[in-house]
């Protein structure tokens, strides 16, 4: 893993998730870059309290899971569309995943067709989020096979819609494993 | 990587079907009630037709248990009501997987707010009466609600939905709930009890009265007395009709509005009401008399109609008949606001 670490060339990854704006999930992009300079982590997109601190859960979400952090880099989260709130703790596994990507430490390009939502506890457990029929509705609203990566509580209820592709991850290694970059 | 202590190797990833349970849920019997015919036959209707309606008496007479139980005479949910309803409940994380399918009864205390009644916040959050969507909204203690939140209801029960409006973002939530409201007919309770003296003055009962708006009373479709039921009929009267009973007679009503005219009785608006609630010479000029005599508004009279509509549909009749349109006048007149 290391050495595929230091081979990666691009640093940029963008994953797919929702924000929740009453009843309608408007779609949210996490871009994620990693840059050399001084070693921060900048989360920037209108982002509420509770998203904020979500680099706390995802940095020590991500070592206690046995990967990788790059804590010699200059990381820079981007929530796009920048006008739009962004709340809760639902943003937290796509972040994770968004680092993970620009790392090289899982597939980037394989992410496009998932969205994802979950809070992480510092363990790298996934933890129940809020208003995922909402999510699922929407996706039900405009069919582009597009799948939904939920957290164990969440999934059960997304999965209530027909016709919209769930999978329920237990752990942020669950999902790790799942979009393995070939060849590791 | 995949060396490290992994929890649960690789089952932790998998592909959701939907699993819909539908265990036979305990609901509660409203065989449970003693006595109080006239205000279960109300209950009937409010069923039947989608009705809104105020139950007025003195504490004790089993106001709330009757609310409690009138879940139980609706309609099944269908597919697509289950899952708006699981989407506002989700939203507000209180969506339970053996709650599928189960309307819902939402019964905040009196000391709730208007944001907290009808949604709001930044961003906005569905309220009460969204998380009462194709269920029952129930407020006991219906004056004691602060004036600004009874007020918000209005728009709602018109429309059966909400826009809530930020500086920044608007939201629609649906809100299409039917309210079951109850209240003392007086501050101590016992205005026209025949066990306890009334101890409240008339300023006390006017003041009491005049809590609730004349447009929001308006709004509320049936309005009935639940008298207090004497201690030997509740001791000896055997259990009335279960919910089973009454249900399946609303059910078939329901039925025959919805082979009519696709809708409740209750969402009729306009030309529908001329075209549906049809009447014969002796019903309109006894219809006109009344609200001559009783001052109503046009849309009393309408909800009237409505009312008289369903009353025909439970008695399996094609037209509305004068016994019909009197029994509907009657929930209409119970409640005057405040005599001076």
């Amino acid at each position: 893993m290391r050495t595929v670490l230091e081979n990666i060339q691009m640093s940029l990854s963008l994953v797919q998730s929702r924000a929740l704006l009453g009843l309608e999930a408007a779609p949210v992009t996490v871009e994620v870059h990693l840059a050399n300079g001084l070693p921060s982590f900048t989360l920037v997109g209108l982002a509420d309290v509770e998203v904020k601190e979500a680099r706390e859960r995802v940095r020590c979400a991500i070592q206690n899971a046995g990967l990788e952090f790059p804590t010699n880099k200059r990381i820079t989260v981007n929530l796009a569309p920048a006008d739009l709130p962004k709340d809760s703790g639902r943003l937290d596994l796509p972040i994770a995943l968004g680092i993970l990507a620009a790392s090289g430490q899982v597939d980037g390009t394989r992410l496009a067709e998932y969205e994802f939502a979950g809070e992480l506890s510092l363990s790298g457990h996934l933890r129940p989020v809020r208003g995922a029929l909402a999510m699922a509705l929407t996706l039900l609203g405009a069919p582009s096979g597009i799948k939904l990566v939920l957290p164990p509580g969440t999934a059960e209820e997304a999965a209530l819609v027909p016709g919209v592709a769930v999978y329920c991850a237990q752990h942020l290694l669950d999902v790790v494993r799942h979009f393995a970059p070939a060849g590791v | 990587m995949a060396d490290a202590q992994d929890p649960g190797q690789n089952s932790g990833w998998c592909r959701m079907e939907p699993t819909i349970a539908s265990a036979a849920r305990d609901v509660a019997d409203l065989a449970d009630v003693k006595g109080q015919s006239g205000v279960k036959r109300a209950l009937e209707i409010a069923a039947a037709g989608g009705h809104s309606l105020l139950l007025v008496g003195p504490p004790g007479s089993g106001k709330s248990m009757l609310a409690q139980r009138f879940a139980g005479l609706m309609p099944e949910m269908s597919h697509e009501e289950a899952l708006q309803s699981a989407a506002i409940q989700s939203l507000s994380g209180r969506f339970r997987m053996e709650n599928w399918g189960c309307r819902p009864t939402c019964a905040p205390h009196h000391s709730a707010s208007a944001v907290a009644l009808v949604g709001g916040d930044s961003p906005p959050r569905p309220g009460e009466i969204s998380l009462a969507h194709h269920g029952v909204l129930f407020l006991g203690e219906f004056p004691e609600f602060s004036r600004a939140a009874l007020e918000a209801l209005r728009e709602p029960l018109e429309t059966g939905t909400i826009t809530i409006a930020r500086a920044a973002r608007r939201s629609e939530f649906p809100a299409r709930f039917q309210l079951i409201a109850a209240m003392n007919p007086c501050p101590c309770g016992y205005l026209g009890s025949a066990a306890h003296r009334c101890q409240c003055s008339l300023e006390q009962i006017n003041r009491y009265r005049s809590r609730l708006s004349g447009p929001l009373m308006d709004r509320i479709d049936l309005h009935v007395e639940v008298p207090n039921l004497p201690a030997q009929d509740l001791l000896s009267a055997p259990a009335g009709e279960s919910t089973v009973v009454i249900r399946a007679r609303c059910l078939q009503a329901r039925a025959l509005a919805m082979a009519r005219q696709g809708k409740a009785n209750q969402a009729l608006v306009g030309q529908e009401i001329d075209q549906f609630a049809t009447l014969d010479a002796a019903c309109t000029q006894f219809l006109r008399t009344a609200a001559e005599r009783l001052g109503w508004s046009s849309r009393c009279t309408h909800r009237t109609l409505k009312i008289a509509r369903t009353i025909a549909d439970l008695a399996h009749s094609e037209s509305i008949t004068l016994a019909h349109a009197a029994e509907a006048m009657q929930y209409r007149h119970t409640t005057a606001p405040a005599r001076g």
